[in-house]
């Protein structure tokens, strides 16, 4: 009732400072309106200090069986998200078998002991929860997120589909047939043939960043091996609860430290990524007859989140690629209307990081386009602007508060850390190092990490307009090494002879 | 306390439920959520631009959106995509901030969402600013509200030209199934109706806009009266209101011009076309009806009705079709809103090896189903559950927030609309849900897509754009 009136009552407060403007008066006639000359709108509006704001501090805590749980209270809304994240991921498939770790890991949320796959959607979806589960590279998760109303029975569905998943043989069986007709399903989009064999290309394809699962791999791998991976793999030591928004710590501990009291022990050790193997070749074409554009990506490995010079390389990577505002973008969309966008950036993973330029561009000006990126990968050795340094890095400090602007992007950005093997304070000193970021730093950067000699070159789209354009960088000496035909799985085609130096 | 002031809990629930909530032991079975409701207050500027203003100190951030109430819905025959073309050219300058700098100037405050996007019905423009920055927002909004033709010019119009036409082959004529989406849409609109070349339009008619239409186009729905501003987030509103005017206050007197009235097609019959799609891999059906617009009688029924035969894990062509008989890997349900009239759809992505008639048969058991008799209580309830939940989700972030103001303001005339729209879900039922399947979804009433993988087709290279540029 009181609640009611507040939201009556809100609507009728009128301010009455939006009176105070008085408009001329134009007739409204259809003829275009007349906007005052006022030349004071030139100059950008001073703004204050920045509002003061308080870095969240998470609670920390662990629950009897060793889950460390990061809780971030938010009241705002009657929600709760959890994620519990275990150790290890794609990167422990066996050679032959590559997708079992996400193919059981999904298996966990396809029903429980005590329910079907179609009675465990109904129950969650009866009180609007939903509860899902992953295996990436090298991190699992099993994760909730539900209206407070609904915590227990949401917590009940969550906590047997790690302790009493149902690993049910129909259900098997279907999960491998979704894998499989998914597989077949991306064969035919250049983005998501792209997506797919990049890492191969850069890692190699052994390589636990590059190696990707087919018909074979998915074929491999049986409910025994999902029923074996689920009993020794499935285990809390090591895991971590992530949990966010209406909830307390006395009530974790309550409702999860008892529903998972009887859950112990250790996983086998994670596998380490090795060393990337590259594919041999340097310029990766793969052919989709009729396509309009062509998905093309320069990439390389890069440094570790943990570098030294990961605020500098940051702030260069921004002008290089990452943003509207950036180099790259500039040039292709914004100068020569190749693309809708183009861009990159460092992407990392545990152990390093992924350099990307990327953009799906038109595919008669693929060339130009490759010419285009090489060009800015090259451009930023020679610095980069006072103006450009100072818009990233006034942005990349101003823009700080949005990291705390959600229970989610919280949660995410702590989640980050430790990920990273990072200080959960990391964020109390970052104003400070970006800050101490300068146009030498950038510099040194871009030098290290910037390496248009180390790219493989990934280009999705139609031979027939693509490769004659490739032909012609490389006989101008844009392009160096050895060219690869591969077809959509990856399997090599044809390869070019390997020397082609420049044209003088 | 925070939350008392910043979303209280409006109470829609019934007096038994109310009570329920009390007795906390008991298990809520069929408990409503409380839906939070979002503090706000709108007011009018005397030139006739609408304000919306939602303050929230929790973080030093300020969402600035701005909703021009003109879509592709408003597009004549031959400027097919010229609403959304014209978004993008509302970001490349105004008078006094300068050319192409709008990204440039919001990254260097801090800027953490930016964006604008058109659809049939409305145009919005809107980031998030560090809320010391508010002013900054206004400043580039304002320029563009009122001087954006003062620095139009045709090569900055060929860029754009080029870059929509990007973002055209990036969603539509590189990727399976886009071209599906225009074929639906020629079988469902005549020649003439706005919808037909759907939002991004046709390339030839991207490529003769003008700057003369850009004016137009411009001065006719560009002024203040056809748009509203929405801040939300952290700012006192006495000050927020005295920029606003600043701003947007001594902008010329203007009414919101009339837009369009188009009549709803009716469909002679029922009528299928194969498409041969190059980048598909799987056969995909789809079929659609013409439906109530956006918040009209029976828009929320057949919302419920989606969500009871499609939903992802539980709905009946779901059990079906993917999970009983596998013979497809994904079946998607949705009525698709509008403002002028909406659209029913059931796409059902059919497995490599499935029997395409023993498919079409088993849909069309299904909807004679729902067309028989009405769903359970079970899925009218999860329906509900389902509306409720994701609105309430839906609420955490400052912009969102902003758009869920923005679009109860332009549909229902007032930003207040949380009750009423929910009042709309709540009090269908699974008779209601019935009749309005009836009513529209009949299949003499319905068109359908079938497409199909088939080889890239040679054609000769569309005609190559005006050269931009070259190397450097």
């Amino acid at each position: 009732m009181k609640n009611l009136l507040v939201f009556g009552m809100l609507t009728l407060l009128l301010p009455q400072l939006a009176l105070a403007a008085k408009p001329p008066k134009v007739p409204v006639d259809g003829r275009p309106l007349v906007f005052a000359d006022e030349p004071w709108r030139t100059e950008q509006p001073k703004a204050g200090a920045p509002h003061a704001m308080q870095t969240p501090k998470p609670q920390l805590f662990s629950l009897s069986n060793g889950i460390e749980v990061l809780l971030i209270e938010h009241h705002q809304l009657p929600t709760v998200t959890m994620e519990l994240t275990l150790q290890g991921g794609t990167i422990d498939d066996p050679a032959d078998k590559v997708g079992l770790a996400s193919a059981c890991m999904g298996l966990l949320t396809d029903g429980t002991q005590k329910l079907g796959q179609i009675e465990f959607n109904e129950a969650m979806a009866d009180i609007g929860s939903s509860i899902g589960s992953y295996a990436s590279t090298d991190q699992r998760g099993i994760s909730l997120a539900t209206l407070k109303q609904h915590l227990d029975a949401t917590l009940d569905l969550w906590a047997d589909s790690i302790l009493q998943p149902g690993m049910r043989a129909s259900e098997f069986d279907r999960n491998q047939q979704r894998r499989l007709t998914a597989l077949h399903a991306q064969k035919g989009n250049p983005s998501s043939v792209s997506s797919r064999l990049l890492g191969s290309v850069i890692y190699g394809p052994a390589h636990a960043y590059g190696r990707f699962a087919t018909e074979k791999t998915i074929a491999a791998y049986t409910l025994a091996d999902c029923q074996a991976y689920v009993a020794t793999s499935i285990k809390p030591q090591g895991g971590r609860l992530f949990v966010v928004g209406d909830i307390t710590k006395a009530e974790i501990e309550a409702k999860v430290g008892g529903r998972l009291a009887s859950w112990k022990g250790a996983a086998p050790a994670s596998a380490v990524a090795t060393a990337p193997t590259p594919r041999t070749g340097k310029i990766f074409m793969v052919d989709i007859p009729g396509a309009q554009q062509t998905v093309v990506t320069l990439a390389y490995p890069g440094p570790k989140r943990t570098a030294a010079d990961f605020h500098a390389t940051a702030i260069m990577q921004a002008i290089l690629g990452s943003g509207f505002s950036s180099r790259i973008n500039m040039n292709i969309r914004e100068k020569h209307g190749y693309a809708y966008g183009a861009g990159g950036g460092f992407s990392y993973n545990r152990t390093g990081s992924t350099y990307y330029a990327q953009g799906a561009v038109r595919s008669d000006v693929t060339g130009p386009s490759i010419k285009e990126i090489l060009f800015e990968m090259t451009e930023i050795h020679k610095g980069v602007t006072p103006e450009e340094l100072a818009r990233e890095k006034d942005g990349a400090i101003l823009a700080l508060p949005a990291r705390w602007s959600t229970g989610k992007s919280t949660l995410a950005t702590f989640q980050n850390l430790l990920y990273f093997g990072l200080p959960l304070d990391d964020y109390d000193t970052y104003v400070q190092r970006v800050q101490a970021v300068d146009a030498d730093t950038v510099l040194a950067a871009a030098t290290a990490h910037v390496t248009p000699a180390a790219v493989q070159l990934l280009v999705v789209g139609d031979a027939k307009t693509v490769l004659p354009q490739i032909e012609e960088l490389r006989k101008a000496g844009t392009l160096i090494g050895e060219l690869v035909t591969l077809d959509v799985d990856g399997v090599v085609k044809a390869a070019s002879q390997p020397a082609n130096r420049p044209a003088k | 306390m925070r939350k008392i002031i910043v979303l209280a809990l409006l109470a829609l629930a019934t007096p038994q439920v109310v009570q329920a909530k009390v007795m906390a032991s008991r298990p809520p079975v069929a408990q409503k959520p409380q839906i939070p409701v979002i503090v706000h207050q709108r007011y009018t500027l005397p030139n006739g631009l609408q304000v919306i203003l939602a303050p929230d100190k929790s973080v030093p951030l300020v969402a600035v959106n701005v909703w021009y109430h003109v879509g592709s819905g408003d597009e004549v025959l031959t400027k097919s995509g010229f609403a959304h073309l014209f978004e993008h050219m509302m970001f490349q300058g105004a008078k006094h901030i300068g050319e192409d700098v709008h990204f440039n100037i919001l990254k260097k405050i801090g800027v953490s969402a930016v964006n604008g996007t058109t659809n049939t019905d409305r145009t919005n423009y809107f980031e998030t600013v560090p809320s010391h920055q508010l002013e900054t927002a206004l400043w580039l909004e304002s320029d563009r509200m009122g001087y954006l033709l003062d620095l139009l010019n045709l090569k900055s119009l060929d860029n754009q030209r080029e870059v929509v036409r990007n973002e055209r082959r990036q969603r539509y004529d590189n990727v399976p199934y886009g071209k599906e989406r225009f074929v639906m849409s020629a079988l469902l609109y005549p020649e003439g109706h706005p919808y037909r070349y759907m939002t991004i339009g046709l390339h030839e008619d991207l490529a003769n806009a003008s700057l003369e239409d850009v004016r137009g186009f411009f001065q006719k729905w560009y002024v203040p009266a056809n748009a509203t501003l929405c801040l939300a987030g952290d700012f006192e509103v006495a000050a927020a209101t005295k920029l606003i005017a600043k701003w947007f206050g001594t902008f010329p007197q203007s009414i919101s011009p009339p837009r369009q009235k188009v009549v709803t097609p009716v469909l002679a019959e029922n009528k299928m076309e194969t498409v041969p799609d190059s980048f598909a891999r799987l056969r995909r059906l789809h079929y659609a009806w013409h439906t109530p617009a956006s918040y009209a009688q029976g828009d929320a029924e057949l919302d419920l009705l989606a969500n009871a035969l499609g939903n992802a894990g539980t709905g009946r062509l779901y059990k079906t079709l993917v999970h009983e008989k596998q013979l497809a890997s994904t079946v998607s349900v949705y009525q698709a809103g509008a403002q002028l009239s909406s659209t029913f759809n059931v796409v059902v992505e059919l497995k490599p090896n499935a029997d395409l008639a023993q498919v079409q048969f088993l849909v069309e058991n299904e909807l004679d189903a729902v067309m028989k008799g009405p769903i359970s209580q079970r899925e009218h309830d999860r329906a509900v559950t389902e509306v409720e939940t994701s609105f309430i989700w839906g609420l955490e972030d400052l912009m969102a927030r902003a758009e869920v103001l923005q679009g109860y303001n332009h549909y229902l005339g007032a930003p207040d609309g949380i009750a009423k729209d929910l009042a709309r879900y709540r009090s269908a039922s699974p008779g209601t849900i019935l009749q309005t399947a009836q009513d529209y979804l009949a299949k003499s009433k319905r068109v359908e897509t079938l497409t199909m993988p088939a080889p890239a087709k040679v054609e000769p290279a569309p005609a190559a754009p005006t050269p931009m540029g070259g190397a450097k």
